[in-house]
């Protein structure tokens, strides 16, 4: 037989396994110089860069030319950073926009807010006055993206969440476009209104690189909200592993807690489909994808090196400060290139190569100082009220809530993770087979007819049961319909003997069942769950 | 050979995507001989007992209660006779242009008329040449000339998939739709196949996230095993990839280094003219090193001029392509390209279910004791059967590439299955 000739993705879905990824070893880091905006921020006004992607920079205008822009950026107890823009990425220059009217927190000296944590915050709330709500108030629908991405976090709580944002924001408007009427959010609200994800998720290890396809698959809401209908969405990382690592570089807005971890997407070099030029076409394709996310959100070619950094052990990534901010290079530092470079990962190979997965530099995982250093966390912050300073907010927000707005993030996650926990209790085969395998299994196959329909049509609900749960949690356990078309087989063969038996019972005579539970044949499907 | 073995042998399961919808106005009853009451739809009768679909709150559940527990069925009248329920799955059509209807938009005077295509998923049974020109073809039968578009935007998604089906495209692309239109590629994602496939129109753009690249070929030799192209095939194939650099007006060595694991840098002139080098060193922009594989994402695709610019919105396309009015017209193209790939998807996913189905019949029709029984089970074969062929006729690349795993589904394979069904009924006739 001749084999046919492939061209793309579509057959191959090698697993590769976690390598030992690490963060680079900070003690090798400089860090950021001692803040020298402080005294800037008591001015009483900024310039503002508007971007095509949404972003607004605050800070002062040094100078620009025809196609550039030197710009001094600066933001709450961070030192001022100098910084060359594009103006092709630039849609509006404001000058000397006052600071009231600015997401600039009135003073840099506003004390930080109590050490607390997120878990703690109900604790922490109750400790402080409440605020009265400002109509130019900023307001935060806060969610927690918090357990196995693709699993607690998956399609359906997504949606639910952002069209929960909508009502409680109830902020949108419906525009004419040359294809169609859509809904936007309302221009006065874009700032103000925030959905700010939590991320503490992770797609399954063994996926490695390649849980970017999940989430390819579940940020396609998301994609939405902030392109086309423009949602703000901020993301506060403290752990994103895995294809979870890739979400947040959606947004233009990364926050990192102190202990924040990005990364753990190292495994493209452990790719084996047994030829090399097959192996580095799948890299070369996966690469491709990932670096669209750090291109969406704005991140640039910087974001597209620290990507490849990220995935491919044998990838170099070394910085130097330039200006505002780093320059790169993506191979080893020569004499030629000067002093100052910072290796940030090496190629893993000989020397280089790490002894401990966890310390050293063969892939780049992002810690919070260094997704701050290279631009990609606004800031660092363990605690909301930090967060929101972070953000420029200081103390004009508005943190929505169950009780008092009637917000459901949390519980949708919630009920969304327990129904799945339910559901794969039920109808998981491995490592025990759920309640309801075992009840399939304990159905016994009587010798009189009637019995025998009853016993059949017992099977077939059982079956109609598990094929509901796979129907409904479809996102999670049966993406593909595997499952459910080997259940409706079963199914069709439970529905012949019951055909039979209903036969004899008609005819007075004997039949005797070929498959189904107890009675051997029916058998449980080979594909399925875990 | 029994082409149903075949089927069998060559077929993955899937499943049928299709699942009856709940009508919140039918209530039929099902009463039980051990009191209860059920309200919900009848949704199957067969032998032995009923499937009836029922709702508590918001979840819906389908179960099967035997004729032994059912003391009565009581229908409801109102839903009889109702049209059936949309099949679920599939993709959403894009939302319809004010200004756009099934048989045609006025094009205001200055203005463009646009139509945009979807080409997505794997390239050969998805992405398909054939389905293509007769989903353009439609523009000429519904439109008036005045009403045609002048723009032809082919937005791409796709990881690639049959290099048999990338010189038809080719083709049809360079020339059919060249001739009628200005043909744009727009970019989410365009590997192997698809890629080259895209290489064929002069104008590219990208959305932000957009890849294009990745192009080697190869073939699957074992479980997890493949193997790239080499020796005389693969010269034919990087002609092919020449040919198609220069329809698209590309340089060749971009797609070189696609194809392969050659390297390409490049220099990029005052005037911002980009020159490549199928080396490493020969350029002062090393873009790709050698024994890697080139995938360009935006940024590079436009910095090194294979694009012409990045666009995510319809609106920005437009503008970036020069147009300040337009219009979209012939949206049913793009309902006929989802329409068919929706059919393809259906068929891929049913096709196993239906022949284990179909077998199952099959068996119990040769071990039936009587005619009138292996009649009827005959007849539920080639119910299966007539359906798996209605599938097929709406997804003309299936007779190509199968589906699901199924070898071709062409006129002699439904024949032949007809055949076999036929002696088993008589098996005696030839």
């Amino acid at each position: 037989m001749t084999s046919k000739l492939l061209l793309g993705i579509g057959v191959l879905a090698a697993i590769v396994g976690l390598t030992g990824a690490v963060t680079p070893g900070t003690a090798a880091f400089a860090r950021p110089e001692p803040a020298a905006a402080k005294a800037d921020e008591a001015g009483e006004t900024v310039d503002q860069l508007i971007f095509a992607n949404g972003r607004v920079v605050e800070g002062k205008l040094i100078s620009e030319t025809a196609t550039q822009v030197v710009f001094e950026v600066r933001k709450p107890r961070m030192p001022a950073v100098k910084t060359t823009y594009e103006k092709s990425e630039i849609i509006e220059i404001k000058r000397g926009v006052a600071k009231a009217a600015s997401a600039t927190p009135a003073t840099a000296a506003t004390p930080a807010a109590p050490a607390s944590t997120m878990s703690d915050e109900s604790s922490d709330k109750e400790k402080k006055p409440k605020r009265e709500e400002r109509a130019d108030a900023y307001r935060i629908y806060l969610v927690n993206f918090k357990g196995d991405f693709g699993t607690d976090v998956s399609e359906t709580p997504i949606g639910r969440i952002f069209d929960d944002a909508d009502r409680v924001f109830n902020d949108l408007k419906t525009v004419d476009t040359p294809t169609g009427k859509m809904q936007v959010v309302k221009d006065e609200h874009r700032k103000q209104n925030i959905v700010l994800i939590k991320i503490d998720a992770r797609t399954d290890p063994r996926r490695g690189f390649d849980g970017i396809w999940r989430t390819e698959q579940l940020d396609q809401r998301i994609v939405k909200e902030i392109f086309e209908k423009g949602r703000r969405v901020v993301f506060w990382v403290k752990d994103a592993e895995g294809g979870a690592a890739f979400l947040p570089f959606l947004s233009s807005e990364i926050y990192f807690t102190k202990d924040g971890y990005l990364g753990g997407f190292g495994t493209l070099d452990n790719f084996d489909i047994g030829d090399k030029m097959v192996n580095e076409k799948q890299i070369s394709l996966r690469l491709g994808h990932a670096e669209g996310f750090a291109v969406k959100g704005g991140y640039g070619q910087l974001g597209c090196a620290i990507i490849r950094a990220m995935a491919r052990k044998q990838n170099w990534l070394a910085v130097r400060k330039s200006g505002a901010g780093y320059e790169f290079i993506e191979r080893e530092p020569k004499e030629e290139d000067g002093p100052g470079w910072i290796v940030l990962t090496d190629d893993g190979e000989g020397p280089n190569k790490d002894e401990k997965a966890l310390d050293g530099n063969d892939v780049l995982n992002l810690n919070q100082e260094w997704a701050q250093k290279l631009g990609v966390s606004k800031g660092t912050a363990d605690t909301f009220d930090d967060l929101v300073y972070a953000m420029g907010i200081d103390r004009n927000y508005v943190l929505l809530e169950a009780k008092e707005h009637g917000v459901k993030g949390e519980q949708i996650m919630r009920d969304w993770s327990r129904s799945v926990e339910q559901a794969e209790s039920e109808i998981r085969q491995r490592p025990q087979p759920g309640r309801l395998w075992e009840e399939y299994r304990d159905v016994r196959m009587p010798s009189d007819l009637v019995g025998m329909q009853k016993a059949i049509g017992r099977q077939i609900n059982i079956l109609m049961q598990i094929r509901d749960r796979m129907v409904r949690f479809a996102e999670v356990f049966d993406r593909e319909g595997q499952g459910k078309a080997q259940i409706d087989v079963m199914i069709e063969r439970h529905k012949n003997d019951l055909a039979k038996v209903t036969r004899a019972l008609r005819e007075g005579g004997q039949a005797s069942p070929g498959g189904g539970g107890n009675s051997g044949g029916g058998g449980r499907p080979g594909g399925g769950l875990r | 050979m029994n082409p149903l073995r075949s089927l069998v042998r060559a077929a993955v399961l899937f499943l049928a995507l299709a699942a009856a919808a709940w009508s919140a106005s039918a209530a039929d009853k099902l009463k039980l001989k051990d009191g209860r009451v059920l309200e919900g739809v009848v949704v199957r009768e067969v032998d032995g007992g009923v499937f009836f679909r029922v709702k508590v709150g918001s979840i819906e559940s389908q179960q099967f209660y035997a004729k032994a527990d059912i003391a009565e069925i009581v229908r409801d009248k109102a839903a009889e006779g109702a049209a059936p329920a949309a099949p679920a799955g599939g993709t959403t059509p894009a939302p319809a242009s004010p200004n756009s209807t099934e048989t045609g938009t006025p094009i205001p005077d200055g203005a463009i008329g646009v139509t945009f295509v979807s080409l997505e998923e794997m390239v050969g049974p998805y992405m398909n040449a054939r389905a293509l020109l007769d989903s353009v073809e439609l523009l000429k039968q519904k439109l008036p000339k005045e009403q045609r578009p002048k723009v032809l935007v082919l937005v791409f998604e796709s990881g690639g998939g049959a290099l048999l089906e990338v010189e038809p495209l080719s083709n049809a692309i360079h020339e059919k739709l060249k001739k009628d239109f200005r043909v744009v590629a727009w970019i989410r994602s365009a590997i192997s196949a698809a890629a080259m496939t895209a290489m064929n129109c002069e104008e590219i753009y990208m959305m932000s996230e957009g890849n294009i690249g990745g192009a080697v070929a190869y073939s699957m030799v074992g479980p997890g095993q493949a193997k790239a192209a080499d020796g005389a095939n693969l010269e034919g194939i990087l002609k092919m990839g020449q040919m198609l650099a220069d329809r698209g007006k590309h340089p060749r060595e971009i797609i070189l280094s696609m194809q392969t694991l050659e390297p390409l840098s490049a220099n990029i002139d005052d005037d911002g003219h980009v020159s490549f080098f199928n080396s490493e060193t020969e350029g002062k922009y090393l873009i790709n090193r050698k024994g890697y594989n080139l995938t360009f994402n935006a940024l590079d695709a436009v910095k090194y001029k294979l694009a012409e610019g990045i666009a995510d919105t319809k609106d920005q396309l437009m503008t970036r392509l020069g147009y300040k009015e337009w219009v979209e017209v012939g949206q049913f193209v793009d309902k006929d390209q989802i329409r068919f790939r929706q059919a393809v998807k259906t068929i891929s996913a049913r096709v196993q279910e239906l022949y284990s189905k179909m077998n199952l019949a099959v068996g119990e029709a040769q071990s039936a004791s009587s005619r009138e029984d292996r009649e009827k089970q005959v007849g539920r074969a080639r119910n299966f059967l007539r359906e798996l062929r209605e599938l097929a006729r709406q997804a003309p690349s299936v007779e190509k590439y199968g589906a699901g795993g199924s070898p071709p589904l062409t006129r002699e394979f439904f024949d032949r299955m007809d055949r076999d069904l036929r002696r088993i009924l008589n098996p005696d006739a030839r």
